[in-house]
């Protein structure tokens, strides 16, 4: 079997786009990638759509027009993770041997939905009761700063670090520079998370990536996926740690193995940063560094470019926004952008591995519904 | 099918104060709130009373928009080791620190069912 290679990116704009609609942010995504990898779009067998909240069909409704000739589209819904699981599924079928080409897509457009957070499924027990995203995220951060002695700084300063890094990102539409105080002054979204701790809610784009097995054609060097691993969430209602990412340790673990590296040979990260104390969080539960001491290593610089290990160099979801169903695929079309030397104004330095991971969520009970890691290699 | 619905409340009276029912399945099935919906085959599920005070382990005020009001949200550990969320009551003055002494009160939704939230206890009530 010839593993398959990630042969072409491409990504849309990020930003408010109402005029337009998701399927053509995913049409732009979709071409950009294909003319990436060097073919076109008649060579690809199959195509995985993640998305979240466009309803039925998004992946054929993307594709009418681009004229398919029938290929199988199969559409992947799992919530902010809909995009990585795209990939994810894709990598399987090609590996057992279903396609040589595919290409993976993911789109949202959130204008259209009428502002605010994320919608979540009002049967849910806690959504009913008022639970929205930013709360989960804001009470894991009063619990966090509660059992660290962590300063609401700590959390803004992550805001500053994302934001400089989307500031270089091209498809930032929607990025502005920020200072501490400007985020800690922003109107209170859920205490203690500020507007401008928070992925903008309002944000459109899609990302598209083409795997083949078929290599040579591309205008850049091939991607390896050196680990591909989906997890779901676990059962627990009884006294958790809210402070542990216990579903993105687990996946991490499963990742690090399956790709044979740890987080010392990562090069850069593209993690779920939809709230300031998520990228915290996760800085612990990817090994980056023990468990409380996340704000040290954020002020260490070692997470900013030209650090140790850059995170967010694209200015991750705080920075680009977080149209969900665009997120995971956004990651990878990043890290590709990084290890083939071509990130520009924010090339990270030497990259030869990327981390992505993204979560799903929106439901009670668990850490998060899904969560999904890739490790690239070139 | 072989499927039952669970048609109890999720709260009771006490002669304290407002219970919440947790429930708790068979084998190695750990307690659980809200309780478990629906009964599946010949399965045995306890109801456990939990409560009326419980520990505040984190809570959060939302902040929905200029033209709607802040609400508290909490969850909040009960001594059989199960945790609740809940709507968190916001009184002035009241102390809303981490692992200070929360009760269940009686709340009602926005649809107007009844339902359950959590205040602070005033110092001296315990």
């Amino acid at each position: 079997m010839t593993n398959p290679l990630i042969t072409g990116v491409g990504i849309s704009d990020f930003g408010r786009f109402p005029h337009l609609t998701e399927e053509a942010l995913a049409q732009a995504a979709i071409l950009s990638a294909v003319d990436d990898a060097g073919i076109a779009l008649r060579d690809v067998q199959a195509f995985y759509c993640g998305n979240a909240a466009g309803g039925h069909l998004p992946g054929q409704r993307s594709l009418r027009e681009l004229g398919i000739a029938g290929q199988p589209v199969f559409n992947i819904d799992n919530a902010c993770s809909s995009g990585a699981t795209a990939l994810h599924l894709a990598l399987q079928a090609m590996r057992a041997g279903a396609y040589d080409t595919v290409a993976v897509f993911g789109m949202d457009q959130l204008s259209t939905l009428g502002g605010g957070t994320l919608p979540l499924n009002q049967n849910d027990w806690n959504n009913r009761r008022g639970m929205v995203m930013p709360a989960l995220y804001a009470m894991r951060a009063t619990r966090y700063m509660h059992e660290h002695g962590v300063p609401v700084e700590a959390l803004a300063d992550v805001s500053v670090k994302n934001r400089r890094h989307g500031a270089m990102n091209p498809i930032a539409t929607f990025c502005k520079l920020v200072t501490r105080e400007e985020v800690l002054a922003s109107r209170l979204i859920a205490e203690p998370l500020t507007l401008l701790q928070c992925c903008p809610a309002v944000v459109d784009g899609a990302a598209a990536v083409v795997l083949s097995t078929r290599t040579g054609r591309g205008q850049a060097r091939p991607v390896r996926l050196l680990a591909s691993v989906v997890q779901s969430g676990i059962f627990e209602p009884g006294v958790v740690d809210m402070t542990e990412a216990e579903i993105t340790a687990r996946t991490a673990r499963l990742a690090y193995e399956q790709a044979g590296v740890g987080p010392e040979d990562l090069s850069l990260i593209e993690l779920h940063d939809a709230f300031t104390i998520s990228e915290l969080l996760y800085y612990e539960a990817l090994g980056l560094c023990e468990r409380g001491q996340a704000q040290h290593l954020l002020n260490s610089g070692a997470t900013s470019l030209g650090g140790r290990i850059p995170v967010n160099p694209s200015g991750g979801l705080i920075a680009k926004g977080h149209p969900p169903g665009a997120t995971g695929v956004a990651q990878i079309v990043e890290i590709c952008e990084q290890l083939q030397q071509r990130a520009g104004q924010r090339q990270v330095k030497d990259a030869r591995v990327g981390l992505s991971q993204v979560t799903g969520g929106g439901i009670s009970g668990v850490d998060h519904a899904a969560c999904s890691i890739h490790i690239l290699s070139i | 099918m072989r499927l039952k619905q669970r048609t109890g409340s999720h709260f009771q009276s006490a002669a304290d104060g407002l219970q919440l029912i947790a429930t708790r399945g068979s084998g190695e099935a750990p307690l659980q709130f809200p309780p478990q919906p629906f009964i599946h085959a010949d399965q045995v599920v306890e109801e456990v009373p939990i409560g009326p005070q419980g520990v505040l382990y984190t809570f959060s005020v939302v902040h929905p928009g200029r033209d709607k009001a802040p609400y508290g949200l909490a969850m909040v550990d009960f001594a059989p080791g199960v945790r609740a969320f809940g709507r968190l009551l916001l009184k002035d003055g009241a102390d809303l620190r981490l692992g200070a002494s929360v009760r269940v009160v009686p709340f009602e939704l926005p649809d107007g069912e009844a339902d359950y939230a959590f205040e602070a206890v005033e110092e001296g009530a315990q």
